[in-house]
């Protein structure tokens, strides 16, 4: 009996003692440094990184998943998942007209600039390069990218651009579109020839 | 029967116990767990000039000063919460190291010992046991997440202050009456990585300024979306002052410009039609390295398992771009901080400026934005 009683009081302390460890020493976060101040002395800690916050949104997105699945949801059982997301209350819905409304008119329609440059490129006998390098754009995947075919866009216009010929309108046309590209993902040559153009 | 109710009173209690380890913090605003035991750099709430010791001179008495950032020892700063709840503030100038530990030998002291007046001034001196080194941290009524640093001979009452609000370097710092003005405020930027902190500022101050930045809301020509996304970067100590990337006040004249002659009278940046503080544009070339893709507005839609899945989340940002010519990613025109995260529907909660929004889906922007681009960052 009494070997019984000391058995359980021993296997009792330990839980005590050991689980907490074990888990506090997994949810340990790295130390930077020992730093003592007179006779305190403390580990600075690593605040969260960019690499735990998405450890975090796919560790808690798969409790999440796990948990819908098991049973439908409801809102004390989600609270104790992950309270962040339910407690917040709703502060703001997106108001499409107020918040686009502040976004700076950019002026022209970009299909109607791409015709225009197109016609420009008819004028100026450069239609048969246009037409195959805007093929070229487009049988490829439409990702956004600033590619190869689009510097050869780009140069052609500069190209055009230096035509003596060119009437104001015309030169306009280019400038803007030269401006709007300049804010593409270019290189720093080509960026380097359109601030040249453009100062 | 009196040994099992024993037995299970100490079962109950150990569980207890257990579950008040796990208990979360608090998500409230900062908190001295977050702040206590870390180096920071600490920005004046209106100059954006760095608390700093005078030419990193480890000597006692050195003066402590204000400066734009040099990212050297004589910025770096560690809060060391004492028992009665203040700090004491270690300088990394003249600390020394020795079997891997890092001895602080200097701190933030009030000059005089125990003199609460006005105008005494702060220095640094070696550590003792005086009220002179002590410092309540307290936020600051304006609820935008600075600090006021109350000093211990004022019995609390007066605050660390640069002197006469000035904006220059080594611009004085001293014991003053806490007027709730700016000049009387701290920010803690964190020397190392915190993205906690970065969240914690944008959710302070989605809907509110901080004097250390021009207020550029409304200025129709800029917007202030970059410019709150970069306080936030750096709150998160992502990123610190480096080149192009810094915004410092020269004057009290024009906090909200309305032009580039205003703004180039209060602030120094780089050039301010190329700075990324002040342009959506600009942010967009400057962090290019970060871009991780471009997708419409309407892929966002009906890609959003796949968004979710990108290796972006919290302390990340998002651009709204105009569609360029043939098909590229044009101009950026707005910057947005992601601060969380919503689970339900797998998408991701923005704060910004310019409108002042929190949680807003980033799903529902796309659906309202199906021909725009939507360029994200991971920062």
């Amino acid at each position: 009996m009494k070997k019984k009683k000391i058995i359980v009081s021993v296997i009792i302390i330990a839980l005590f003692v050991i689980v907490p460890i074990t888990i506090l020493a997994n949810s340990k976060k790295k130390v930077i440094e020992r730093v003592a101040l007179g006779s305190q002395v403390i580990e600075v800690e690593e605040g969260k990184t960019d690499e735990d916050m998405l450890k975090e949104k796919f560790e808690g997105d798969k409790i999440y998943r796990e948990k819908s699945e098991e049973k439908p949801l409801d809102i004390d059982t989600v609270n104790g998942i992950i309270p962040q997301v339910i407690d917040i209350p709703q502060k703001n819905t997106l108001d499409t007209n107020q918040d686009l409304a502040f976004i700076k008119d950019t002026g022209k329609d970009i299909k109607q600039t791409e015709k225009e440059l197109e016609e420009i490129a008819r004028k100026y006998d450069k239609i048969e390069s246009f037409n195959k390098i805007k093929d070229n754009i487009e049988k490829k995947e439409q990702t956004g990218e600033f590619t190869d075919e689009h510097k050869k866009m780009c140069e052609l216009f500069i190209s055009i651009y230096k035509n003596e010929n060119l009437i104001e309108n015309e030169q306009s046309l280019l400038r803007y579109y030269f401006e709007i590209t300049r804010f593409s993902d270019i290189d720093n040559e080509l960026l380097g020839e359109l601030n040249n153009i453009l100062k | 029967m009196k040994k099992i109710s024993k037995r299970i009173v100490l079962i109950v209690l150990i569980l207890l116990f257990n579950c008040f380890i796990f208990m979360k913090p608090s998500n409230a605003a900062i908190s001295h767990d977050m702040i206590k035991g870390k180096w920071f750099y600490i920005k004046n709430a209106f100059s954006g000039r760095y608390l700093d010791v005078y030419r990193g001179l480890p000597e006692e008495g050195t003066n402590v000063q204000q400066y734009e950032f040099n990212g050297g020892d004589s910025q770096k700063w560690i809060l060391f919460q004492q028992e009665d709840g203040t700090y004491k503030l270690g300088s990394m100038v003249g600390s020394t190291v020795n079997n891997g530990t890092r001895y602080i030998n200097y701190v933030l002291d009030v000059n005089g010992g125990d003199d609460g007046s006005n105008g005494v001034n702060l220095q640094l001196w070696s550590i003792n046991s005086s009220a002179a080194q002590k410092f309540q941290i307290r936020l600051s009524p304006k609820q935008n997440s600075t600090i006021v640093l109350k000093t211990g001979p004022s019995n609390y009452s007066k605050a660390a202050v640069v002197n006469d609000k000035s904006c220059s370097n080594e611009g004085n710092v001293f014991q003053w009456d806490y007027n709730q003005s700016s000049n009387d405020e701290w920010i803690l930027e964190p020397v190392y990585e915190n993205i906690s902190l970065g969240v914690e500022y944008a959710k302070a101050n989605y809907n509110k300024f901080v004097e250390a930045f021009p207020n550029l809301n409304d200025w129709s020509s800029a917007g202030d979306c970059a410019n709150f996304v970069s306080q936030c970067l750096i709150s998160s100590g992502k990123q610190h002052y480096n080149g192009n990337w810094k915004v410092y006040r020269k004057n009290e004249n024009y906090s909200k410009p309305m032009s580039v002659d205003q703004l180039n009278n209060t602030w120094e940046l780089c050039h301010p039609n190329t700075s990324p503080w002040i342009s959506a544009a600009e942010f967009k070339n400057f962090w290019k390295s970060n871009k991780y893709v471009a997708l419409k507005g309407s892929e966002i839609v009906e890609k959003n398992n796949e968004v979710w899945n990108y290796p972006i989340g919290i302390g990340d940002v998002v651009q709204l771009a105009e569609p360029g010519p043939f098909g590229t990613v044009g101009k950026a025109t707005h910057t947005m901080y992601i601060y969380d995260l919503d689970y339900t529907n797998k998408t991701y909660l923005l704060a910004y400026h310019t409108n002042c929004r929190i949680e807003i889906k980033l799903s529902d922007y796309g659906s309202a934005s199906e021909d725009k681009y939507f360029i994200f960052y991971d920062m």
